[in-house]
């Protein structure tokens, strides 16, 4: 009898302790933005898709966005992920409003569905908010001594990149030295002989994300880290032991962000994707890590933002829609055939 | 009925004891409850319960596998990369069981037959991994064997980390298996044995171990059964390096990732395959050994 | 058979080394390292928002799979224990079926049953209902592992009280409803209780099988092991991940010392 009553007294202090836990919830992970956040009445709620890397900017972006008389009341459901299958769950009924992809094909994918409008990208940037360089991050004091692609060949470096068939981040990853060798596509074959080497003997491990890759390469995995600038300046304020070395040669990243012609509530979503332009949340970018688009606070950031030698763009190789095909599609692409036949 | 506690997770005991005789009475009694609509609807509801939950789901990606016949099926298995996932996790998975095998029994024979202070804690911490949650497994490994390790063994994104990630979710299986046949021993054999002039290893061979077999081959193979499937305890610690650490599991995600459903579909039925296999030769196995025991005593 | 005291030692020292270095020192750890700043940090850690909300969603979970699994669990523990059950073989393994199914295959399952282009797919637009990157997917996740516990735990005590009871109540002009909340219901109530404690940590800790179905909003279809994986992975957050994995640990903690105390009530019935 005794017992029981202690199983009872026990389960049911449990259960209290739980249900005593169960105040009024919320999306954020921060506990000061708890009082911040909390507008009352009518709210409207937009779902943000996006790829993992661009959370620490839009930490910064969303508070401020609904600080403006646009914002005010609007709140925010965000959901991080690789970016390729981001955009597969969305085009596959995950509920968005906004979607802020690495790449370009991600969108693509959902204009093809005929969930985001084909003149998605007829702006002024091309529904291009922010963008960065393709970077190499390096353990503390660059004790392999890699400072251009070609040192990524040397025997023993090993180098981390994320699957380029669900991250966005890991095409941008092989499209730079690609760019870089075949002089922007002229010389394909040498692009492509680099991409192969790299592939088959120093990338070992397939993260499915930019992010995971950073968590892997943090981790103790590899020499070399191929990322997004911003994510190397991201990792290196939040104080691990890296730094990152930007080739001479590299190539520009420019990621998208499209409103869902399917969203229920469009009109806060454009607002909100025209928020990401203005000035002030230029500056947030910018101060995120990643390169604002808006030429006077580029300008204004430059210092922080060393212009390489040479920066290569996805215009250079003629467009995403000639290079992801040729390069990525997942039976005929050439960068596919490398990945298949590095797996064997 | 024994006082140890069936595992949380663990397929039942590949053949219910008491099953059999109390069948027998209920069908040679008179049915109760309710007419026969009552039960005709019943039936009814367990059927349509059990196809819903569980059978149509399963329908569902066997008949997607084969989207591209036989041969889109047979190529997204035979993939080299499926085939690499397939043999890090088989081998890794043996292995586990046979690590299991020998600590299983090993912790079971001393939590039954040795005393020592702390031993009911010790054997109340013996389910925790069936009530840890996987994910918690995964992290709470990779915070003592991973990068940060204060003891500085880094096992994470190993064929090593895997295995201990593996030994973890398993231990229950044979321990819990092996203990109640172990409290059931007639130890009365064993001292007879010994005042015979048997030696300690010749009484462990020739007479408890025959008694224990059937109990830790099923534990083993139960062990066996959850690695194979296992997800949770490996996605921190196993670092998914496709041709080292990457399990079937993790490929199957992938493949969803990388938008290849079909890919996704047929590997998964050959994974399901595999486990269930496992446990189909596992209650097979035990029904011929009752039956051998039943026509011998 | 006696071993020498030595013997013993040595089979002691190497079974407690084993499970310390494979249970204990781990654990250790995490709550040193989840504990070592203090009390506070903890706490303001698992009360953020999202925090909060995945705890109630997995609780939420919880709380609609146990009642589904606690009705159509008995019933079929019930028909197979009882009735003339058509193929019953073949029942016995479908409920077994769940144990031997990897997490990332069930969510495949859903995903290709309930998913856009899946046999299912067309309920969404007919209805509105979201399964796949919904609650609902979530909770059919959650059922499909934890659907054998209760039918596990009820079906072998009701061979076991037999039918004599019932049967009597039955001559004394007891309806089947009356039978049933009389009789055979006082009789399952431990082994019931049993295999609803097991549901509750199963379901709490469900990992791959719901990450595989949800859509990955934190505060709103997060639970509390997708937001360990997340604060993990996609937050940067170690600290954070560690936390609630403390808070869920405590949770499994709770089910274990709750497990053990009904398993002693079980068997000593």
């Amino acid at each position: 009898m005794t017992s029981r009553r202690t199983a009872l007294a026990a389960l049911l202090t449990g259960a209290t302790l739980m249900v005593g836990a169960c105040a009024g919830g919320g999306a954020s992970d921060n506990v000061d933005a708890a009082a911040g956040g909390g507008a009352a009445g009518a709210t409207t709620t937009l779902n943000l898709y996006g790829y993992a890397v661009p959370k620490v900017g839009y930490d910064l972006v969303i508070p401020a966005f609904q600080k403006t008389e646009a914002g005010k009341g609007v709140q925010f459901q965000q959901s991080y992920g690789a970016s390729g299958d981001q955009s597969r769950k969305v085009a596959a009924g995950a509920e968005a409003d906004i979607v802020s992809f690495s790449v370009e094909p991600d969108v693509t994918r959902l204009v093809d569905a005929k969930m985001v409008d084909p003149g998605w990208s007829s702006g002024e940037h091309r529904g291009i908010p922010f963008g960065s360089v393709v970077t190499i991050v390096v353990r503390k004091g660059n004790p392999k001594g890699i400072k251009d692609w070609d040192d990524l060949l040397k025997p023993g470096v090993e180098v981390v990149t994320p699957n380029p068939f669900s991250s966005g981040s890991a095409k941008w990853n092989l499209l730079a030295p690609y760019a870089v060798k075949s002089q922007g596509g002229q010389d394909v074959q040498a692009g492509l002989d680099y991409v192969n080497a790299l592939v088959s003997d120093h990338v070992k491990v397939q993260p499915k994300s930019g992010r995971e890759a950073t968590e892997t390469f943090l981790q103790g995995s590899g020499d070399a880290l191929l990322s997004y600038e911003n994510e190397a300046l991201f990792i290196e304020r939040e104080g691990d032991p890296v730094e990152h070395v930007t080739p001479p040669q590299t190539f520009k990243i420019e990621n998208p962000v499209a409103v869902l012609s399917t969203s229920k509530n469009a009109a806060k979503a454009k607002a909100f994707d025209e928020f990401l332009y203005t000035p002030q949340a230029q500056k947030l970018w910018a101060q995120a890590g990643f390169r604002p688009v808006d030429e006077t606070v580029a300008a204004e950031f430059a210092a922080d933002f060393p212009a390489p030698e040479k920066l290569w763009t996805i215009a250079d190789l003629g467009g995403w829609s000639t290079v992801d095909p040729a390069l990525f599609d997942k039976e005929k692409g050439s960068v596919a055939k490398i990945y298949n036949a590095a797996t064997q | 009925m024994s006082t140890t506690t069936q595992p949380v997770g663990a397929p039942p005991s590949p053949a219910p004891p008491s099953a059999a005789p109390a069948r027998a009475s209920s069908q040679g009694g008179r049915r109760r409850r309710g007419g026969p609509g009552g039960r005709a609807l019943g039936l009814g509801v367990v059927g349509l319960w059990l196809s819903l939950m569980v059978l149509l789901p399963l329908a569902a990606l066997t008949v997607r596998s084969f989207d591209d016949g036989l041969s889109g099926f047979w190529a997204a298995v035979t993939a080299p990369a499926a085939l690499a996932a397939l043999e890090v996790t088989l081998g890794v998975s043996v292995v586990v069981a046979l690590v299991n095998a020998v600590m299983g029994t090993l912790v079971a024979w001393v939590l039954v037959r040795d005393e020592f202070p702390g031993q009911r804690v010790v054997n109340a911490l013996i389910d925790l991994p069936f009530a840890l949650p996987t994910i918690v497994a995964s992290i709470v490994l990779l915070s003592l064997y991973g990068p940060n390790s204060p003891i500085g063994v880094h096992l994470n994104a190993t064929r090593w980390g895997l295995g201990v990630a593996l030994a973890f979710v398993t231990l229950p299986f044979v321990v819990r298996s092996v203990q109640p046949v172990l409290i059931e021993l007639d130890r009365e054999v064993e001292e007879a044995a010994a005042s015979l002039g048997a030696s300690n290893t010749t009484i462990f061979r020739r007479v408890v171990l025959p008694s224990l077999a059937p109990a830790v081959i099923s534990g083993t193979g139960l062990a066996f059964a959850r690695a194979v499937g296992e997800y949770g305890s490996v996605v921190l610690i196993g670092g998914n390096i496709p041709r080292e650490t990457q399990v079937v599991s993790q490929y199957i995600q992938q493949q969803i990732e990388i938008d290849s459903p079909a890919a996704a579909a047929a590997v998964s039925v050959a994974l399901l395959s595999v486990s269930f296999l496992t446990l189909f030769v596992l209650r097979v196995w035990a029904t011929l050994s009752q039956r051998r025991e039943a026509s011998t005593a | 058979m006696r071993t020498s005291r030595r013997a013993t030692l040595a089979l002691r020292t190497l079974a407690l080394v084993y499970l310390v270095g494979l249970l204990a020192v781990p654990i250790v750890v995490i709550l040193w390292r989840t504990f070592g700043e203090g009390l506070g940090p903890f706490l303001a850690s698992v009360r953020t928002p999202a925090a909060v909300s995945a705890l109630n969603l997995s609780l939420l979970i919880v709380a609609i799979t146990v009642p589904l699994n606690v009705v159509f669990g008995v019933v079929t523990a019930i028909a197979l224990a009882r009735w003339r059950v058509p193929f019953r073989g073949v029942v016995q393994a479908v409920v077994d079926l769940p144990f031997a199914v990897s997490p990332i295959v069930v969510g495949v399952s859903l995903i290709m049953l309930w998913g856009v282009g899946g046999w299912f797919g067309g309920l969404e637009q007919s209805t509105g209902i979201k399964v796949i990157f919904g609650l609902p997917g979530m909770v059919i996740a959650t059922v499909f592992v934890t659907l054998p516990f209760v039918v596990r735990e009820v079906e072998p005590v009701l061979h076991e009280i037999g039918t004599e009871q019932e049967q009597a109540a039955a001559t004394l002009g007891a309806s089947g409803w009356q039978t049933f909340w009389r009789i055979t219901l006082p009789a399952i109530r431990w082994g019931l209780t049993y295999g609803v404690v097991l549901t509750v940590a199963r379901a709490l800790g469900e990992f791959g099988a719901v990450i595989m179905v949800s859509s990955g909003f934190p505060g709103v279809s997060q639970t509390l092991t997708l937001l360990v994986h997340s604060r993990y992975i996609d937050d940067h957050n170690t600290y954070g991940a560690y936390t609630a994995a403390t808070l869920l640990m405590g949770l499994a903690l709770l089910t274990l010392l709750g497990m053990t105390l009904l398993d002693r009530k079980r068997t000593h019935r």
